[in-house]
């Protein structure tokens, strides 16, 4: 089963096409993308709907970071769907993507916006970073993660993820039914009936993608 | 047999429904998705019942839906009709009473989501939480991709409902899964407390809810259709 691809930094000079590209570029038999938000500090700043690709692209994306994030980096950061850092890490507003901050974090939105620096222990009680390491461990969470996620149905956590980013803007009696829609998709694949078949048998489960 | 869900009401006008069937870790199978649906109403159509309790019998709340019922209905469509016909989560979020959770020991699948319906969710310091529906390659489907995102910071649901892993009351009590966390042997003297509370200013109890449903409690009629 394939992996999850890490995101490389573009090199010096790149354009702002460089997060296109690269996703562009990803193997088909990525599994999801993972992000060294600290390497990204000389980026430059991705155009917004990059940006929203990895938000509501197929791939679960996980950012790890240890230092301070500032800029580029902070906004692929808040791209992520998940977040692990070390417990000397930071965020230093203002977002380029102030909207993405205040749907993660209401409570902090205002703080980085204004430009605010704000600690991993600060981020993790807010629930923007969601997995806290102790300072180094950031990298070693973030790919424990990743294993996590490879050993999920690849299916289920795409409708999953859009379940999560697509149902929020919607009114709740809709964002109800879609949930149950998409829960009806995924009733006619071959990982849903391999994931209950391997519960009953109590076995590990073997998907296939399909 | 005993049936596997409870209701009882008592002279305060508090009904409690009990999800009994310890054996099974109160897995909720077809049978008590329709006691609850039928419980849900009768609640709603005592006046005198103002304010609803929801426990599990035994070491936990509940393990979630009963995977061992899933795949027998006769098509999707036939599902999904079911689903729609007796939608017992649409029931729960404009339910007229205030609704509280007593959760402990195993609050996952369904055993979570159904408290993510409720006003108040009060929890054992055992208990653990999880939606872990992606390890066997299908989604939280009664209700938890939308409820908790919009319960817990967005991040925080994204995290649960992909990983799938559990976590504990205390990380639940930090990023607002649960409203209070008390030591085992405290959680009933707890419940007792909110329900008094809930009794004498229902409309607090239910305020949450009805914004997160986008209501107003005027305690009014609505307006007829035009």
């Amino acid at each position: 089963m394939s992996a999850f691809a890490d995101l490389l930094p573009p090199p010096p000079g790149a354009d702002a096409a460089w997060l296109d590209d690269a996703l562009e570029a990803l193997s088909d038999g990525a599994r999801g993308i993972l992000i060294a938000a600290d390497r990204f500090a000389d980026a430059p700043r991705p155009p917004d709907g990059a940006l929203r690709r990895l938000v509501l692209g197929r791939l679960p994306v996980i950012a790890w970071f240890e230092g301070e994030l500032a800029g580029a980096a902070l906004d692929l950061a808040l791209a992520a769907d998940i977040r692990a850092a070390g417990e000397a890490a930071a965020l230093r507003g203002p977002a380029g993507w102030p909207a993405r901050a205040a749907l993660l974090a209401p409570a902090l939105a205002p703080r980085l916006a204004a430009g605010e620096r704000l600690g991993a222990a600060a981020l993790f009680a807010a629930g923007l970073v969601t997995a806290l390491a102790a300072p180094g461990g950031a990298e070693a969470e973030a790919r424990r993660l990743a294993g996590v996620l490879r050993s999920r149905g690849p299916i289920a956590l795409e409708l999953a993820k859009e379940a999560v980013w697509r149902g929020l803007p919607q009114p709740i009696e809709q964002a109800l039914r879609f949930e149950t829609d998409l829960t009806m998709l995924l009733q006619t694949t071959k990982d849903r009936a391999e994931g209950v078949r391997a519960f009953l048998e109590k076995r590990t489960p073997s998907f296939t993608g399909e | 047999m005993a049936e596997p869900v409870r209701f009882a009401v008592d002279e305060r006008g508090v009904a409690v429904i009990t999800l009994d069937r310890p054996e099974r870790r109160n897995a909720i199978n077809l049978q008590m998705r329709d006691l609850l649906w039928e419980y849900l109403g009768a609640a709603a159509a005592i006046p005198e019942v103002r304010v609803i309790l929801f426990r599990g019998e035994g070491p936990c709340f509940s393990a979630g839906a009963d995977i061992s019922e899933f795949g027998t209905a006769p098509s999707i469509m036939a599902a999904r009709r079911a689903r729609h016909d007796r939608d017992i989560w649409w029931q729960l979020l404009t339910h007229p009473c205030v609704t509280i959770a007593r959760m402990h020991g195993y609050c996952y699948g369904a055993g979570l989501e159904l408290p993510l319906f409720c006003d108040l969710r009060l929890a054992s310091a055992d208990a653990r939480l999880a939606l872990p529906e992606v390890t066997l390659a299908y989604i939280p489907s009664a209700g938890g991709t939308q409820m908790l995102p919009r319960i817990a910071p967005p991040a925080v649901a994204a995290h649960l409902i992909l990983t799938g892993e559990p976590v504990a009351a205390a990380d639940a009590l930090r990023w607002g899964i649960v409203d209070a966390v008390f030591p085992p042997a405290d959680l009933d003297a707890a419940v007792e407390a909110a329900i008094e509370r809930a009794l004498a200013d229902p409309a607090a109890a239910r305020a949450r809810r009805l914004r997160l449903l986008g209501a107003a409690d005027t305690h009014e009629p609505p307006a007829p259709l035009p």
